[in-house]
C-alpha cells in the first residue's frame, strides 16, 4: 500500500473511530436512540437532550483539542527539528496553566474567554523562555538542550503553580486546569475556541510544504528560496493558537502533541503534507476516546488527562526505545 | 510585652523539651470522662491522655471547632475555626465578636502554639489532634482533646461540657436540639411530600451531591438518587457523590440547596451554567423553583449550632408560614436560652455518647 493510501485509510479510520465515541457516556444511550437523535432530533426526548446539549459538544471539543495539540506538536517538531518537541515539553502547557491560575486570582470567576487569553499569553511566555534558553548557547536548539530547557522551565512553572495553589487555597478550582478535562464543555465554549483553532489549522495547511523544506535546516531551506524567518514566525503563531486554544478549553493534556506526529510518521512517512492531517486525526481519536473512558468509567472522578497520560506514558517509552534504535536521541 | 515574653517562654520550653505540665499520655479512649473531681480541679480522661484542668476555667481557647462552646452559651477567650476545608464559619460571626483569633491551622494540622499562648488560656479544647499538637499545646495550658468528628456533634458538645464540668447543661441543650430535629424534620418532610432534598456542592465545574447526616439521618429526609445509587468509589465515599451532567435529568430532588467551595460570584456562575442546560428543567426542584443558595461552612460541617442554623434555613425556605405552629416557632432560634434549658429534661448520656465510645476506641493514639 502506498504512503498516500495508508494516510487516507488511517485518516478515515480515525475519523470513524472518533465519531463512534458519541454513543458512550455516563448516561446509557442505545445506538438506535443515538441515531434517531442525530437524524431526527427531538429535544423533548431525554437522550436527544443529552446528546445535543452535552455529548456532541464534548466529543467535538475532544476532537478539536486532540487535533490541535497533535498539529501543534508536529509544527513544533518541524520548527525545532526535534522529535521531543511538543506543547508539553516546550513549556507551553505549564506556562498556560500558570497563567490561568494567575488569571483566576486576578479575576474572580474567570470565564472561558478570559481564560483563553491568559492561556495563550502564558503558553507563549513559557515556550519563548524555553526556546530562548536553547538559543542562548552555542549550537542553537539541539534536541538535548530543548529537552533539558523544557524540563527546567516546565518544572519551575509547575512549582510556581503549586505554590500559588497552596498559598491561595486554590486546590479544587485549579484541578480543572492542572489535570485536563472536558466535563462541562458546552456549545458556547466550543464556539469561543473553534474560530481560533480554525485560524491555526488554516495557517498550518499553508505551511505544510514549507515545514518539509525546513526539516533540511534553516540555511539550506533559505538557499532553496524559502522565506525561512517568515515561515518560522507563522509556524510559531499557528502552534501557539492551536495549543493555546486546546489548553484553554481542556487544560493541559499531555503526550498527544508529542506522540501523534510520531505515530503518523510511522504510518505515512516523513512529509508534513501527509503527517499533519493524519496526526490531527490520531490526536482527535486519542483525546475523544480518553474522554469517553473518563465519561463511562471515570464517573466524573477521573478526568481525561489521567487516561491520556497513562496511555501516553507507555507510548513515550516506546518512542524513546525506537528513537534510540535509530539514533535520534 | 507580656505576649512577647510568653511567646519566648513557650519557644524556650519547646526547645529544651520540657515535659507537658497539665497532662499525661495513655488516655486511649475516644470519649471524654471526668475521673476525679475536687474543689478547684477536674481530672479528665480524653483521647489525648489524662489531664488535670481547672474546674471553672476563665480563659478557654477553643481550637478546631468552637461550635460546641457557643451552642452551650459559653464564650472562649480565643478560637481557631479554620479546620475543615479552611472554611470561614460565617454563622459563628455574631458569637465571635471580641473573641481572639488564633489563626488557621489548615494544612499543617498543628495549631500555632505561640499565638495560642498570647491569649494566656487556662484551658485548651482541641479538635482533630495530632500527638505533636497536644504536646505543644499542653505546654501552654492543660489541653483536652475532643472526640473524633466521626462520633458526631452531639458527642463533641457533651465532651466539651464534661471538660468544663457542665454536663447537665449540655444534656439539656442536646435534648432541646433533639426536640428541634423532631419538629423540623416532620415539618420539612411534610413540605417536601416525602420527596428527596439535595445539597449541591459545586467545585471544579462539577456537581457533587453532598451527603448530610443532619438531613438524611436526623431529619429523616429522603436521599436523592445519585447518593442512593452510590458512585464508582462505593458507599464509603458518598460524602461527595459526583453527579455527571449527562445524568442531571435523573435527579429526583424536590428541593436543592447549592453550596460552593468559593465565593458568591463563582457560585452563581456555576449554577448559571447548570441551569442553562435543557435537562435542568427535568429536575423537580428546578420546575418548582425550589433551588436555594446556602453558606457552605455550616451546611457541610457545622456542629450543633451550625445544624440548628441549617434547620432554621430549611424551615424558612420550604415550610409555609401557616404550617409553622407555636411549638415549632419557639424552636426556631439558633440555640436554647437558660429558660428553654430549664424547661426541658436532660437527654440520656447513653444516647449521646454510646458506652462503647467511652472505652478504648479509634481516637486512641
Amino acid at each position: 500500500m502506498s504512503r498516500r493510501a495508508r494516510a487516507t485509510v488511517g485518516l478515515v479510520a480515525c475519523l470513524v473511530g472518533t465519531a463512534l465515541a458519541i454513543g458512550y457516556g455516563a448516561k446509557a444511550t442505545p445506538w438506535p436512540d443515538v441515531l434517531a437523535a442525530l437524524v431526527t432530533p427531538d429535544l423533548r426526548r431525554e437522550v436527544d437532550e443529552v446528546l445535543w446539549a452535552l455529548r456532541l459538544p464534548r466529543v467535538l471539543a475532544g476532537a478539536l483539542v486532540g487535533a490541535a495539540l497533535a498539529v501543534a506538536g508536529g509544527v513544533l517538531q518541524a520548527l525545532t527539528r526535534n522529535p521531543l518537541a511538543g506543547p508539553e515539553l516546550t513549556g507551553f502547557n505549564s506556562g498556560a496553566s500558570l497563567a490561568v491560575l494567575v488569571g483566576m486570582l486576578l479575576v474572580p470567576g474567570l470565564d472561558l474567554s478570559a481564560a483563553l487569553l491568559f492561556s495563550f499569553g502564558g503558553g507563549l511566555v513559557g515556550m519563548t523562555v524555553v526556546l530562548a534558553l536553547c538559543a542562548a548557547g552555542r549550537g542553537g536548539v539541539t534536541p538535548t538542550r530543548l529537552a533539558l530547557a523544557g524540563l527546567v522551565v516546565s518544572s519551575t512553572l509547575a512549582a510556581v503553580s503549586s505554590g500559588l495553589i497552596n498559598y491561595f487555597q486554590l486546590g479544587f478550582e485549579s484541578l480543572y486546569w492542572t489535570m485536563g478535562g472536558l466535563n462541562t464543555v458546552l456549545w458556547s465554549h466550543l464556539a469561543l475556541v473553534a474560530g481560533v483553532m480554525a485560524v491555526g489549522f488554516v495557517l498550518t495547511v499553508t505551511l505544510a510544504a514549507s515545514l518539509d523544506a525546513l526539516r533540511l535546516g534553516a540555511e539550506l531551506a533559505t538557499g532553496l528560496g524559502l522565506a525561512t524567518r517568515s515561515v518560522q514566525i507563522r509556524a510559531l503563531v499557528a502552534a501557539t493558537l492551536l495549543a493555546g486554544a486546546a489548553v484553554a478549553i481542556a487544560g493541559p493534556v499531555a503526550f498527544v502533541g508529542l506522540m501523534s506526529p510520531h505515530v503518523a510518521r510511522a504510518i505515512t512517512g516523513g512529509s508534513y503534507v501527509r503527517v499533519l492531517p493524519l496526526s490531527a486525526a490520531i490526536g482527535a481519536l486519542a483525546v475523544v476516546w480518553a474522554d469517553a473512558l473518563a465519561r463511562v468509567h471515570g464517573g466524573g472522578y477521573i478526568p481525561l488527562g489521567v487516561f491520556v497520560s497513562c496511555i501516553g506514558a507507555l507510548g513515550f517509552l516506546a518512542l524513546v526505545g525506537r528513537a534510540r534504535e535509530v539514533g535520534h536521541v | 510585652m507580656h505576649r512577647v515574653a510568653s511567646a519566648a517562654l513557650v519557644a524556650a520550653a519547646t526547645l529544651v523539651g520540657c515535659a507537658p505540665t497539665g497532662g499525661e499520655r495513655g488516655g486511649g479512649v475516644s470519649g471524654v470522662t471526668v475521673v476525679e473531681r475536687d474543689a478547684t480541679h477536674l481530672t479528665v480522661q480524653h483521647p489525648g491522655g489524662i489531664t488535670r484542668v481547672p474546674r471553672d476555667p476563665q480563659r478557654i481557647a477553643a481550637i478546631g471547632d468552637p461550635d460546641a462552646l457557643y451552642f452551650l452559651g459559653l464564650r472562649p477567650v480565643a478560637d481557631a475555626t479554620a479546620w475543615d476545608f479552611d472554611l470561614e464559619r460565617h454563622y459563628l460571626a455574631p458569637y465571635r465578636v471580641g473573641v481572639g483569633q488564633i489563626g488557621g491551622a489548615y494544612g499543617s494540622r498543628v495549631p500555632n502554639a505561640e499565638a495560642t499562648m498570647a491569649f494566656a488560656p487556662d484551658l485548651i479544647l482541641l479538635n482533630a489532634f495530632t500527638r505533636d499538637a497536644v504536646d505543644k499545646l499542653d505546654r501552654v495550658a492543660p489541653t483536652v482533646v475532643m472526640p473524633s468528628y466521626r462520633l458526631g456533634p452531639r458527642a463533641a458538645t457533651l465532651a466539651a461540657a464534661r471538660a468544663l464540668d457542665r454536663e447537665d447543661r449540655a444534656l439539656r441543650a442536646i435534648a432541646w436540639y433533639d426536640r428541634k430535629v423532631e419538629r423540623v424534620g416532620a415539618a420539612v418532610r411534610g413540605a417536601l411530600g416525602g420527596e428527596p432534598l439535595a445539597i449541591f456542592w459545586i467545585a471544579v465545574k462539577q456537581i457533587r451531591v453532598w451527603y448530610s447526616p443532619l438531613l438524611y439521618e436526623e431529619l429523616g429526609l429522603a436521599v436523592p438518587r445519585p447518593i442512593a445509587e452510590g458512585g464508582p468509589l462505593g458507599a464509603g465515599k458518598r460524602a461527595r457523590t459526583i453527579l455527571e451532567l449527562e445524568r442531571l435529568g435523573e435527579l429526583d430532588a424536590a428541593a436543592i440547596f447549592v453550596v460552593h467551595y468559593d465565593d458568591e460570584s463563582d457560585r452563581n456562575l456555576d449554577l448559571g451554567l447548570v441551569s442553562r442546560l435543557p435537562m435542568w428543567q427535568r429536575v423537580p426542584a428546578a420546575r418548582t423553583g425550589r433551588v436555594f443558595t446556602a453558606d457552605t461552612a455550616h451546611w457541610i460541617s457545622g456542629g450543633l449550632l451550625g445544624r440548628s442554623v441549617v434547620m432554621n434555613e430549611l424551615v424558612a425556605a420550604l415550610v409555609p408560614a401557616e404550617q409553622i405552629d407555636p411549638a415549632l416557632a419557639a424552636l426556631l432560634v439558633e440555640r436554647p436560652d437558660d429558660a428553654a434549658l430549664a424547661a426541658i429534661a436532660p437527654a440520656d448520656p447513653a444516647t449521646v455518647f454510646p458506652p462503647a465510645a467511652e472505652g478504648r476506641g479509634r481516637g486512641a493514639r
